[in-house]
């Protein structure tokens, strides 16, 4: 298991990552879900032994790796944001020599290259400069270099960024492969809520370097799940009704978009009754509405105020 | 591992054109673009350089001969009717209708005649490329050659060798000079020219010494060799920006993952270099040989040398890429392959010799990288043995091991963001 304790990052200006704590266990999908900014990028910096905290601990089995970071080093496979590759160099000269620099033997990285193609689904053009290849063929063949040494936990940072749906849906699955094959535990960074619903057991909410809810996707959808989002959809726009529908006190995160209109109120709440005499009494038309159930973006709107994507 | 660290290295380097034109085109390029036009200068097609050559007479030729056809005339059947003949083919007389008032000569060649008391000083003064000298006794010795089938007279002449340039140009012409007068002589025995009577084959042999007593340095190699150890410098440049990139694109950050040390990275950066710059060394010189026919003595000193001033690049290589790192930018080493490098080479007498200009400035080119390395192949070149380019090898030794440390101190222990 690695552990993350009270972990903080200050920058000269910023204090990037504050006061963080998380948990991996062996083979279990972790989500680290937060907008851009958010301090996941510095987070995982540290949690992959490449820049000291400012304060806090991570710990391997109980033992800190601040210290001794090769023991961390040798069970961690990482996924930069960036595409880490040699960009004139082949896929396949690129796999030898990262695999070489882990010290893989000659014969052993053969094999590996072999499986590991096979796992990043990337059998052709191998003979091609990186630079050549197309967005998701690199973030591929990105992942892959990262899962040469057979790491049992896997760190990925935003590995679907800037890529088309099609690559994007390959690598989920990729992904959610990886665990339930070779059991390596993922962690798995996106701002991407859909993303990190679909593949994770237990997901991380970051903002502003905090972490500000975590649980199952369950539980933290319980969070809201004394609320419920209610859509009106109005005949046209009016100024007077949305004031006056705020003065009435059960209603919280009032957004207006036009004619539509969206907010949350208790679970058993009866809206109808509070809407319906504001409609009278401003001679406006409801024309529709629609109950929904909270999504991750719901709860994050509920938490900071803001969307997660802009 | 480490292996992979250089075999890496190697493939981006020979996957980038652009590179590998300014490391091996370009130097091969200048050092044919100016072979060729020192070698068309003799051809007197061009006014680049000046040469100021002093000619100093210890005899007048005309005197001198009229004197031996008065003392000897009877001895050899020389009559004072053949005199004006005689004049005509006269060595000296020939040297300066042909050469010194060659209308193509003289727009390169300065000639300044001085009096034999003036020598010494001319030879301290370091204003003349050459001085030319003709020896009492020289007119006799050379009638005495023709008629006596004597041994031909000698014509000194010293080389400035402070200026390897201008006086490996004198050298050719008083070799070409030579040649003419020689060939003048072979027609006229066979015939082919008109003359009052045949004369006996005769030849001038020009000795050439420089101020030292040391060989002149051919143009093409002087070349070779600047150009050489000024392009050598450039590896720094282009290897600290790869670098960087490794960083910049979180490559780096892979490398320390997988539990390599960063001065191990260090060190490979430093070996790749060293071998890419001996590599360099060795095309440029086996191409100055095949082309200009620079010859080469003893290998081993070349070798010696060129290891040196490699270890010095791999050195400042691990500096700038250190300092790309610390300060996460790769202006440091983008500067250096802009400008430090043009400083460096002039400095270090790459575009032309500084000691006759700015002597002071020249002597500190000798502690620059590359002005060291240079003195050092052109000490080789004119017959320097070990001993001789000892104080340059120091000097390359002591900016290698003191790059090293600086680099070890800089480069950072971590990657990552930060
Ligand atoms: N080296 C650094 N020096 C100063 N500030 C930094 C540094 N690295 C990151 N930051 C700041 O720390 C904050 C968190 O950045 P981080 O890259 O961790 O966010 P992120 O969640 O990964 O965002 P993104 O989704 O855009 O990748 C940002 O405000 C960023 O500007
Ligand atoms: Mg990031």
């Amino acid at each position: 298991m690695i552990e993350v304790v009270n972990l903080t990052k200050s920058f000269k200006k910023v204090k990037a990552v504050n006061d963080v704590n998380l948990y991996i266990e062996p083979g279990e999908i972790v989500g680290l879900l937060g907008p851009n900014g958010a301090g996941k990028s510095t987070t995982i910096a540290m949690v992959s032994t490449l820049i000291q905290p400012t304060a806090g601990d991570i710990l391997l089995q109980q033992k800190s790796v601040l210290q001794h970071p090769i023991a961390l080093r040798n069970v961690l496979g990482v996924v930069p944001q960036d595409i880490a590759l040699y960009e004139e160099l082949t896929a396949q000269e690129n796999l030898e020599f990262f695999g070489s620099i882990h010290k893989i033997p000659k014969r052993k990285l053969k094999e590996r290259i072999e499986t590991v193609l096979q796992q990043i689904g990337l059998q052709q053009e191998l003979k091609k400069p990186v630079k050549h290849y197309s967005g998701g063929m690199k973030r591929r063949l990105n992942i892959g270099v990262a899962l040469l040494h057979e790491p049992q936990y896997l760190i990925m940072d935003e590995p679907t960024v800037g890529i088309d749906p099609q690559s994007r849906n390959y690598i989920l699955e990729t992904v959610k492969k990886l665990n339930k094959e070779a059991n390596t535990a993922i962690i798995y960074t996106s701002h991407y809520m859909e993303e990190v619903e679909y593949l994770c057991d237990r997901i991380y909410i970051m903002d502003k370097g905090q972490i500000i809810a975590t649980g199952t996707k369950e539980e933290i959808k319980a969070i809201l799940s004394s609320e419920k989002t209610i859509e009106l959809k109005l005949e046209k726009h009016s100024k007077p009704f949305v004031e006056e529908l705020l003065q009435q006190g059960v209603l919280s995160n009032i957004q207006v978009k036009e004619s539509h209109i969206s907010f949350n109120v208790a679970k058993h709440t009866d809206f109808l009754p509070i809407v319906l005499p504001l409609c009278e009494t401003h001679g406006i038309v409801l024309k529709s509405f629609h109950v929904q159930e909270p999504t991750l973006e719901d709860v994050f709107l509920h938490l900071t105020g803001r969307a997660l994507r802009n | 591992m480490f292996l992979a660290l250089i075999q890496k290295q190697l493939k981006l380097i020979w996957r980038s054109p652009q590179e590998l034109l300014i490391l091996l085109g370009m130097p091969i390029a200048l050092i044919s673009i100016i072979g060729f036009a020192l070698g068309s200068l003799l051809d007197g097609n061009s006014e680049a350089i000046q040469i100021k050559v002093a000619f100093a007479m210890h005899e007048d030729e005309n005197v001198a001969l009229e004197t031996f056809v008065q003392d000897k005339g009877e001895t050899f059947g020389i009559g004072r009717n053949m005199l004006p003949s005689l004049q005509q083919m006269l060595p000296i007389a020939t040297l300066r209708k042909e050469v010194f008032d060659n209308e193509e000569m003289t727009s390169f060649l300065q000639v300044t005649t001085i009096t034999p008391q003036e020598i010494a000083k001319a030879k301290q003064d370091d204003v003349y490329d050459a001085i030319i000298e003709v020896p009492s006794g020289f007119t006799e010795q050379f009638l005495l050659s023709i008629f006596e089938q004597d041994t031909a007279p000698v014509l000194p002449i010293y080389l400035n060798d402070d200026k390897e340039i201008a006086t490996t140009v004198v050298k050719r012409i008083v070799d070409t000079y030579q040649y003419q007068f020689t060939l003048m002589n072979a027609l006229a025995e066979q015939g082919m020219i008109e003359a009052d009577f045949t004369i006996p084959i005769a030849k001038v042999s020009s000795s050439i010494e420089t101020v030292n007593g040391q060989q002149p340095v051919s143009v093409s190699a002087y070349y070779s060799f600047s150009m050489g150890v000024m392009f050598i410098m450039y590896w720094v440049g282009t290897i600290a920006g790869q670098a960087f990139l490794e960083k910049d694109k979180h490559i780096f950050d892979r490398i320390l993952l997988a539990n390599i040390n960063p001065a191990i990275y260090l060190v490979a950066i430093i070996i790749s270099t060293v071998f890419l710059a001996m590599l360099q060394m060795l095309i440029l010189f086996i191409f100055a040989h095949l082309v200009f026919d620079v010859s080469y003595g003893p290998w081993s000193l070349y070798i010696v040398t060129t290891f040196m001033i490699a270890l010095v690049v791999g050195g400042l290589t691990a500096v700038l890429s250190a300092i790309n790192y610390k300060f996460n930018s790769v202006s440091a080493s983008n500067l250096f392959g802009s400008s430090i490098v043009a400083i460096l080479a002039l400095l270090g007498g790459s575009f032309f010799n500084l000691s006759s200009i700015m002597p002071d400035i020249a002597r500190i080119g000798y502690f620059t990288p590359n002005g060291a390395a240079l003195q050092s192949y052109l000490t080789i070149q004119q017959g320097g043995n070990l001993a001789q380019i000892m104080p340059y090898l120091s000097t390359l030794g002591v900016l290698a091991i003191m790059f090293f440390v600086c680099a070890f101190l800089v480069f950072p222990k971590r990657g990552g963001i930060a």
